[in-house]
């Protein structure tokens, strides 16, 4: 018999007790391959989002002046809060960026938030109402099904198609916002969008109706097209320099979408890791409880031990003999482990629709750590077993 | 195998050898100063009462136990230098063991329980399987190769143990007890193995018990008392088996 197949022998023996003592490295590597796999899903998602929808984007918000003096002294008693700052980026801001000509400086839109409902006769739908320049949509990658998205009326979602029009064509129909009608000239294909994006449930006004129906003058946000990716740096120095001339106090902030991605991205990788931490933990208690039961049956077995020494066994033999008993059991504790992860991964993957899988990285992780685990915490009992004197372990009966 | 043995040469020789247990006022003295020579081809009989301390120097003798001083030479060879690495490629392989209560590893059938010292001993498995089964056939056992312990007689299984004892072809056999857990019949027998393998082989024999009856099969009875040889001699009646080596072993 080889070594493996006596330490097999010997798990399958007591296989009761062999299964509660591997459930603890059952556990702790499936925690810890679960966390690491649905991470590196969501990872995975982000990136791709970002990587569709261009990472040449470039996002101008309103913000408080960069300068230490408060002169413009929002609140006026020191609490301000973001979101109490009124928009300081107007419709010039745009057509100036648009025409700057710059190279690297491809395009600019203004986008505001429409606060209405979008109604047909007595039909309400749920859209959410944006107010966009046209150059908006080539930014999104979003393309029209049907009509056009650069005419004079609302663009709708697909989604928002179908909800008030079924199957029928809404090009050329009316809808009404803020009590305003306004002619469908284009619906949208159905798209995935950026994150946070919900584009198939969204409609959109030209950016100067939707001042006019939303009673607003300025727009939340400007977004650039940079020419390439690489170019985004050189593009945030134009945009800088255009905007600094209307905005000597420096009130807003230019975000990439690179910036959003890294940070994302960290985070993501910073809280699984942490997780994955955490989890690691159960796995140093499976290792332990693996030792202790290996100690019993060091002890249940002296006389074999006894025996086996008797028969010339050397302190190595025995000592291997032991040790891959302990690694054997921690090694089937982590291919369940990782065979029931594989599961979870899977069907949590598909429920919150990210691509999230049993990727390699972490099946060979787990497989190192279960190993390592058995073998740190067999040494021990293994080490107890080798140094027994033939005539203690036979002594015992 | 070859019977011829130089009987004049000694084989084990102990001088002075004592062990002790414990420390300061709790110290246990189990052997106080033991000498003794065994030449190659006896069969010896080491006897006392319990706690004359013959336990402690079979199991010094067997290198499962160190002594607290005095020397230990087997085959001119110093066994008390040796690390427990050295001493571990002596036992099962020069000094053979059959235990009292049979000893063999219940999840390995006969074969494999034959095997496992030369196992140990990292002989390729063709030669280990051919003197496993020799040894198996000397004994009368080799029908029950693939039983497992928990299949056999209790003689049958102490015939499988003397067999995993003497497959190396070691220069000595020494048997703890080797009838204490088998009946009056069995234990007979097993006693007629060990005159037919030592009149076969010329192996070195030595039994240890605590029961005239087994000690007046040997050649010589060394008695011990106390943790002292009180008395060394040949057997003047000695009792022979007159049972073939191979028989006995289906009962």
């Amino acid at each position: 018999m080889n070594t493996f197949a006596i330490a097999w022998d010997s798990i399958w023996h007591h296989r009761t007790r062999s299964f509660l003592t591997a459930l603890g490295v059952i556990i702790g590597v499936f925690a810890v391959v679960t966390l690491t796999s649905l991470g590196h899903g969501v990872k995975t998602y982000v990136n791709q989002k970002f990587a569709n929808i261009g990472a040449n984007l470039i996002t101008v918000v309103p913000s408080l002046p960069s300068t230490h003096s408060s002169k413009h002294g929002f609140g006026g008693h020191g609490t301000v809060s973001f979101t109490s700052v009124p928009s300081t980026l107007t419709l010039a801001n745009v057509r100036a960026l648009n025409h700057s000509h710059h190279p690297v400086l491809q395009a600019a839109a203004g986008v505001i938030t429409v606060p209405d409902l979008l109604t047909r006769g007595s039909t309400t739908s749920t859209a959410f109402i944006m107010g966009v320049s046209t150059p908006y949509f080539g930014m999104q990658n979003l393309k029209a099904a049907h009509g056009t998205v650069s005419g004079s009326g609302i663009v709708l979602g697909s989604a928002v198609s179908q909800d008030l029009f079924g199957k029928r064509s809404a090009i050329g129909q009316t809808v009404t916002v803020g009590g305003k009608p306004f002619l469908v000239t284009g619906v949208l294909a159905s798209a995935q969008g950026a994150p946070g994006f919900h584009p198939n449930d969204s409609a959109y006004l030209p950016l100067q109706k939707a001042l006019t129906v939303s009673g607003q003058k300025d727009v939340s946000e400007i977004i650039l097209a940079a020419s390439t990716a690489q170019n985004v740096p050189k593009a945030v120095t134009v945009a800088n320099n255009i905007l600094a001339k209307s905005h000597p106090s420096h009130n807003y902030k230019i975000v990439t979408s690179q910036e959003i991605l890294t940070t994302v991205t960290t985070t993501t990788s910073v809280i699984t890791d942490f997780l994955a931490g955490i989890a690691g933990i159960s796995l140093l208690v499976g290792g332990i409880g693996i030792m202790n039961i290996m100690l019993v049956t060091v002890s249940e077995r002296f006389r074999e031990i006894g025996i086996r020494k008797a028969l010339g066994a050397r302190d190595g033999d025995i000592l291997i003999q032991f040790l891959s008993e302990s690694v054997l059991l921690a090694v089937i504790g982590g291919l369940i482990g990782t065979a029931f992860s594989g599961l979870a991964t899977h069907i949590v993957g598909k429920a919150i629709g990210i691509p999230a899988g049993l990727t390699l990285d972490a099946v060979i992780t787990a497989l190192i750590f279960s190993v390592g685990v058995g073998a740190v915490f067999g040494v021990l009992p293994a080490m107890r077993a080798a140094r027994l004197m033939p005539a203690d372990a036979l002594r015992t009966e | 195998m070859a019977v011829e043995r130089i009987e004049d040469a000694p084989q084990i020789e102990l001088k002075d050898i004592a062990r002790s247990y414990g420390e300061g006022e709790a110290t246990v003295h189990a052997l106080r100063g033991v000498s003794l020579t065994i030449r190659a081809g006896e069969m010896v009989a080491l006897m006392g009462p319990s706690g004359s301390g013959k336990s402690s120097l079979m199991n010094i003798l067997g290198l499962f136990d160190r002594a607290t001083s005095g020397t230990y030479t087997l085959n001119g060879q110093d066994m008390t230098r040796l690390n427990s690495r050295q001493q571990a490629l002596m036992r099962g392989r020069k000094i053979a063991f059959v235990f009292q209560g049979i000893h063999l590893l219940p999840r390995l059938n006969a074969l494999s329980n034959v095997e496992l010292p030369m196992q140990y001993a990292r002989i390729p498995s063709a030669r280990r399987r051919e003197a496993a089964l020799r040894a198996l056939q000397l004994l009368g056992v080799e029908p029950l190769q693939k039983r497992y312990p928990s299949q056999m007689s209790g003689g049958q299984a102490q015939r499988v143990a003397i067999a995993r004892a003497i497959a190396p072809d070691p220069d000595v056999l020494l048997a703890d007890e080797p009838t204490g857990a088998l009946d009056r019949k069995s234990g007979e027998l097993v006693l007629g193995a060990f005159q037919a393998l030592h009149d076969q082989t010329g192996v070195t024999v030595i039994i240890v018990t605590h029961d005239p009856f087994v000690a007046q099969h040997a050649e010589r009875i060394i008695s011990l008392e106390d943790g002292q040889i009180v008395d060394d001699q040949l057997v003047a009646n000695r009792l022979m088996v007159s049972q073939p080596l191979s028989s006995g072993g289906h009962a």
